[in-house]
């Protein structure tokens, strides 16, 4: 045992990524849906294990490099990990690891027959994919495990009840299909100018010969095609539909997880790859990001607003949070990263608070429909005060962690000296306001619609467990910071000065 | 040990017990509402004597580096904590007797979230800095839309809508920008005396004053007064204690510790070149008084009296002298216990003779003579006549545009206290005087409420007596 740990320890950035792929063909191949729902909790614990002990030794050594096979970099394939790298690994591991018990729920409602044992293969397979991206130090590597991350995912939104389901998986697997052709395209131009595909190899040679017509290409293919898993203001429009009818506990994942792995592979490309001289200096990325953002916080909300089913209207908001995240990387300087990633974390643990609360009423009710919520304040009163809770942290109000990160997001716009970008940020908390204050006002004061449900379905561990944790974290971070906060900023450092 | 955050959490834990004894042990609620409002009103005198030991900020947490939630004992906010605190258990005892005359089913909610207003509005009182204010600004805000909306009627859905819209508009695209502005151009976010804003042009501090003035909402500066008449939908109680005194005094409250501790006087000074900005609170001042003149209901003409006086605290703040420093904090303890006096009256009218419109008091002063006696007495302290409080709020203020040189204002404060006295004693003169002949024997059968009123009325005279130790502590502040 002794020797084992410290034998582990040097393979850990390789078993994040490969416990879970390698775990997924046994949940189909044993064919128990009860073992493979307890396989993927335990996989999801294994996982946030690792990430915690991946954060421990990058407090020790900044920069863990490991090299698949023992094929040393740039010829083989390199995973590498620095704070920024810990710092999603967390957000999204944590998340999964919560909605993996969520998903235990006994009435997931909109998960239709396709509960079989592969629902929970095509799981693992998705966050084996995410972790994949987050670790490695590889461009081509970046697009596999997009890939597989991809795949699994269309499975996943496939598996909803409803017909339209389908549908949406398919406009999805379109929309993502192109997504990930123009990422592979720009990583195909980056290999044709350089010969190298590892990251910090490439950077270095980008850095030597300067850039020309084809780099520009490769990074305009790039801003296009992550833009659209990211989801960014006006790419985003697979994403409403898919978590509609993705079963709840999918939309869970989903939420926390895929579009902000898509948001860290932006960063990381733009600083690590391409260099933020290139981006921000040569081209006029800052300007690009920022408008597209605010554009997306303003227009946003608006359809929000006007939208008729819950889990829809949850969705745009993700859209318009998408955009704060989007506008503190187009800052481009240190507090406009650390803004982007607090409010990447804070944004994953609100949301994924929110869906749950909202599949809590779903499986009650059977329905998602907005004028059918009436009154369900007082039946529903956990999941209610949940959903309020992370509406007034979307909001951004003092007190809550939406607050914590927009100040941070203020703070930068001002220090970069485009402090008019505080009006347009303010402008957008208002109009989330907006949308979040008309479900409080169905909910709290409009007459019940539908009659309650018999018998009174009580809340099942599975259920009120993980969405305490989630708004246990949320009110703290809320209230102290300085842990988050000094995280990210350090991953922010990191990322700007590699050295020191 | 008692400190400032000792008198905020007291009112927070009063919501704990009454949502825990609930409706079922209805007694116990209503008893530890008024228990819990003693203890608080006990703290808050124990740290009005004490207050030199409180000096020191008191940091309970930091959020980030520079945004501390933290309190602070300083005179202003003694003063404005202490009427409200002095407020709460009389007005608990009034709320008790008139939620259970009006027969509502919510009692537990009511009380509870009542706390949690008068709670938030302590926190603003002690906030030791701009980031403390706000999230207890905006926890008001939050907390009390569930009591305008208590009837949830279509009416009070849509007023609720109203208040939270402006509100939260002014808060967040103003209030907290001007927050933000503060927080990366000035020195601190804290409040101290002299003012933060050293390094501010006088350009930039104007725009930074307007975004103060409107932004904060609650003060119901026009155009953004349109808020407090429509949550008159709620109980009379909410009317009585928080939009007459928590709500909007907050509101009055934060501009006036803003322009004494953020700007102070000498970057105000710089400001006042434009005169225009002092005639802001004015226009609203006879505007407002104007409008009440001409409402029938009695509690939206008391609403936008209230829209008035909250101008005349706002103008005192923006003439950046002493006296009228003063003049504005007497101005938030006088007319707190005049107008909640009014609010009370009007709650007693509505529930004892199941009247709400002025043309109909006509000889109901011979049944309600206690109800009507305290809203004369109210009146003359609202319009600021003798024996009564008002009258010291008002010569300060006065003195005040004097000292600015001011002549045109002095008079809008003179014009204004006019239309006051004409539109707030129609209705006790109506009511002993018009009509007389109708006999509905005695009304008033509910002692708690009469109580209240008479006891407000009656420390509206007592304040008369009282004023120079109140202006005494305002004077300690060092500008």
């Amino acid at each position: 045992m002794d020797s084992l740990i410290p034998a582990l320890e040097n393979h850990l950035p390789i078993l994040q990524v490969i416990v879970p792929l390698l775990i997924a063909p046994f949940c189909m191949i044993l064919g128990s849906r009860r073992l493979a729902r307890g396989i993927m909790v335990l996989t999801a614990g294994i996982m946030l294990a690792i990430t915690l002990g991946l954060a421990s030794l990058t407090l020790q050594q900044p920069v863990i490099t490991y090299d698949l096979g023992g094929w040393a970099a740039p010829w083989g394939i390199e995973y590498r990990v620095d704070m920024l790298t810990v710092f999603i690994l967390f957000t999204i591991n944590l998340v999964h690891m919560l909605a993996s018990v969520f998903c235990l729920g006994r009435q997931d409602g909109n998960l239709g027959t396709a509960a079989r044992p592969a629902f929970y293969t095509a799981w693992l397979l998705c966050i084996a994919g995410l972790n994949g991206m987050v670790v490695t130090n590889d461009a081509f590597n970046v697009f596999v495990f997009l890939e597989i991350s991809s795949l699994a995912t269309y499975t996943l939104i496939s598996c909803g009840r409803e017909p339209l389901a389908l549908l949406s998986a398919f406009r999805y697997l379109v929309a993502g299909a192109v997504g990930a052709t123009f990422i592979l395209l720009s990583i195909g131009l980056l290999y044709m100018q350089t010969g190298t595909l590892n990251i910090s190899d490439l950077s270095r040679v980008i850095a030597e010969r300067g850039s020309d017509r084809t780099i520009i290409l490769a990074l305009a293919f790039f801003i296009i095609g992550v833009g659209v898993k990211c989801a960014v203001f006006p790419l985003h429009d697979w994403l409403p539909n898919a978590y509609r009818f993705a079963p709840d506990s999918v939309t869970v994942l989903l939420s926390g997880t895929a579009t902000k792995v898509a948001l860290y592979v932006l960063i990381r490309f733009l600083h690590d790859l391409f260099g933020a001289d290139f981006g921000f200096a040569e081209m006029p990325l800052d300007m690009v990001l920022v408008v597209t953002a605010i554009f997306g916080l303003l227009l946003v909300p608006f359809i929000a607003l006007r939208e008729s089913n819950l889990k829809r209207m949850f969705a745009w908001s993700s859209v318009a949070q998408v955009s704060y995240i989007v506008m503190g990387i187009g800052l481009g300087t240190r507090l406009g990263i650390e803004a982007a990633l607090l409010h990447l974390f804070n944004h994953a643990i609100v949301k994924t608070a929110i869906f749950m609360a909202v599949g809590i009423i779903i499986a009650r009710t059977g329905t998602a429909r907005i004028r059918h919520l009436g009154g369900m304040a007082h039946r529903h009163r956990f999941a209610s005060c949940i959903m309020l809770f992370g509406g007034l942290s979307l909001i951004g109000l003092p007190g809550t962690v939406g607050f914590v990160s927009k100040w941070v997001l203020v703070t930068a716009v001002v220090d970069k000296g485009w402090w008019w970008l505080a009006i347009p940020i303010l402008a957008g908390s208002l109009a989330s306001a907006a949308y979040v204050w008309r479900i409080v006002e169905i909910m709290w004061t409009k007459p019940a619609v539908l009659k309650p449900e018999a018998p009174a379905a009580r809340l099942h561990w599975v259920e009120w467990l993980p969405l305490s944790v989630l708004a246990g974290l949320a009110l703290w971070f809320g209230l102290n910071a300085s842990l988050i906060t000094g995280l990210a900023s350090s991953a922010a450092l990191g990322l700007l000065n590699p050295g020191g | 040990m008692i400190t400032p955050a000792t008198a905020v959490f007291i009112p927070f834990l009063g919501a704990i017990l009454v949502v825990a004894a609930g409706n079922r042990a209805s007694r116990l609620r209503n008893h530890s509402l008024v228990a819990t409002g003693c203890v608080n009103l006990a703290v808050l005198i124990v740290i009005a004597l004490d207050r030199g030991s409180h000096a020191e900020a008191q940091v309970l947490l930091e959020t980030l580096p520079g945004l501390r939630i933290a309190f602070h004992v300083e005179p202003l906010g003694l003063i404005f904590a202490l009427t409200a605190g002095l407020l709460w258990p009389v007005t608990s005892m009034y709320a008790i007797g008139y939620m259970e005359a009006c027969r509502d089913e919510h009692r537990t909610r009511f009380h509870a979230l009542f706390c949690v207003a008068v709670g938030s509005a302590m926190g603003v009182a002690f906030a030791e800095n701009l980031f403390t204010l706000f999230l207890f600004y905006e926890i008001l805000t939050f907390s009390t839309w569930p009591l305008v909306t208590h009837n949830r009627t279509p009416e009070a859905v849509s007023a609720g809508r109203v208040y939270l819209g402006v509100l939260l508009t002014t808060s967040v695209l103003m209030f907290l920008l001007a927050v933000v502005v503060v927080g990366n151009f000035g020195d601190t976010l804290s409040f101290r005396p002299g003012g933060v804003l050293g390094s501010l042009g006088p350009s930039a501090t104007t725009v930074l004053l307007l975004l103060f003035v409107f932004g904060i909402g609650k003060a119901a500066v026009m155009p953004f007064h349109r808020w407090l008449p429509n949550a008159m939908v709620a109980p009379a109680p909410v009317s009585a204690l928080l939009h007459a005194v928590a709500v909007v005094k907050a509101g009055v409250f934060s501009i006036l510790k803003i322009s004494v501790y953020t700007f102070g006087f000498d970057s105000l000074e710089s400001v006042l070149r434009h005169e225009l900005i002092m005639w802001i609170p004015a226009v609203t001042i006879l505007l407002a008084s104007t409008i009440a003149m001409k409402q029938d209901d009695i509690k939206a003409r008391l609403a936008y009296s209230t829209v008035s006086q909250l101008s005349y605290i706002v103008l005192g703040a923006l003439l950046a002298n002493q006296l009228a420093m003063v003049g504005s904090t007497l101005h938030i303890t006088m007319h707190a216990f005049g107008k909640i006096t009014l609010f009370f009256c009007a709650g007693a009218i509505m529930v004892f003779a199941n009247k709400k419109y002025v043309s109909e008091m006509n000889g109901l002063g011979r049944a309600m003579p206690w109800t009507f006696g305290a809203f004369l007495v109210a009146s003359l302290s609202i319009c600021g006549l003798p024996p009564t409080g008002g009258l010291w709020s008002k010569w300060y203020l006065a003195m005040g545009t004097l000292e600015r040189g001011q002549m045109g204002l002095l008079a809008v404060l003179m014009v204004s206290s006019l239309l006051n006295l004409y539109y707030l004693t129609a209705i006790p003169f109506r009511a002993f005087f018009l009509g007389g002949d109708v006999d509905r024997g005695f009304l008033e059968n509910r002692a708690s409420m009469v109580a209240a009123l008479v006891t407000t009325a009656a420390i509206s005279v007592l304040l008369f007596f009282f004023a120079s130790d109140l202006a005494g502590l305002v004077t300690e502040i060092k500008t």
